[in-house]
C-alpha cells in the first residue's frame, strides 16, 4: 500500500494528485480513467482542505491499493464530521448559479468512483472510494 | 496551465488554455480573462484544445467569466474540447449553458 499525508492546504494539491495520479496509472489504469481518478480526489481535497479545519491546522492522508482489478482510495482526515457520500448534488433549480456549481465537486466524486463508502472513525473522515478500469454511466 | 492571447478573428478574441484547470489554477484563467473584459474584450473564444483536465474549480471560473461577459452583452465560446473534459462539461450539465464547437474555425462560422 502507497501513502502520503500532508497538511490540509491548498499549496499540496498538486502533490498529492501526482501522487494519486501516479498510484492509479502503475495499477494500470488507461489515462483517460487515470484523470476521472484524480478528479474524484481533488473535489474530494479541496472540500477538506476548505472546510475540514475551520479553527485549526490539520492534516490529510492517502493510502491507494489494488483489489482484485479494483483501485481504492482511503483519504482520512481529523476535521470536522463530514460525509460527502450523503451530501446532495447539484441544485438543479439554479442551473447557472455558483449554488449549483458547489454541489458539482460532489456529483463527479460520486459519478466517477464506482464505489464510495464514508465512516467516522476514532475523530476522523474515513472516505474509501473504489475505481474500476472504466466509469459505469 | 497555460494561457495565451493568439490574437483576433472576426472580432472574437482567441485565447488558449493548456495543462490542467484545477483548484490551483483556475483563479489565474479567471484573472486573465477578467483583465481582457476590463480592456473590452466582449466575444472570446477559449481553446481547449491542449486542456488535459477539468474539474468543478475550473468549471466555476468558466461559468463565472461567461456571466461577466454575457452581463456585458458579449459571449463566450469554448472550443476543441478533449473527450475528458467533454465528459466533465456534459456531466455538469455546463454543455448546455455555454455554446461548444469543434475547433475556432467551426465557432466562427455559426457565431
Amino acid at each position: 500500500m502507497a501513502k502520503i499525508g500532508l497538511p490540509a492546504e491548498m499549496e499540496n494539491l498538486e502533490e498529492l494528485l501526482d501522487f494519486v495520479d501516479k498510484e492509479a496509472a502503475r495499477a494500470g489504469f488507461s489515462a483517460r480513467r487515470v484523470s476521472e481518478v484524480r478528479l474524484a480526489a481533488e473535489e474530494v481535497l479541496v472540500n477538506i482542505f476548505c472546510y475540514a479545519y475551520p479553527e485549526t491546522d490539520g492534516g490529510v492522508s492517502i493510502s491507494c491499493f489494488v483489489k482484485e482489478d479494483f483501485f481504492v482510495l482511503e483519504i482520512l482526515d481529523s476535521g470536522i464530521p463530514f460525509n460527502i457520500v450523503a451530501a446532495p448534488g447539484p441544485d438543479a433549480s439554479s442551473c447557472l448559479s455558483e449554488r449549483y456549481v458547489g454541489g458539482l465537486g460532489i456529483h463527479f466524486v460520486k459519478e466517477m468512483a464506482t464505489e464510495a463508502r464514508y465512516v467516522r472513525e476514532n475523530g476522523r473522515n474515513r472516505l474509501t472510494l473504489v475505481f474500476g478500469k472504466y466509469r459505469q454511466e | 496551465m497555460k494561457i495565451h492571447h493568439m490574437g483576433q478573428k472576426k472580432g472574437y478574441i482567441v485565447v488558449t488554455v493548456d495543462g490542467r484547470m484545477d483548484a490551483v489554477s483556475a483563479p489565474e484563467f479567471e484573472k486573465f480573462l477578467n483583465g481582457l473584459i476590463d480592456e473590452g474584450a466582449l466575444n472570446v473564444i477559449v481553446d481547449f484544445e491542449g486542456l488535459d483536465y477539468i474539474s468543478s474549480a475550473g468549471l466555476r471560473s468558466v461559468l463565472i467569466t461567461a456571466k461577466k461577459i454575457q452581463r456585458k452583452n458579449g459571449e463566450i465560446l469554448v472550443v476543441s474540447l478533449h473527450d475528458t473534459v467533454k465528459e466533465i462539461f456534459e456531466i455538469s450539465g455546463f454543455s448546455t449553458i455555454i455554446p461548444i464547437h469543434s475547433s475556432v474555425d467551426a465557432a466562427l462560422e455559426t457565431a
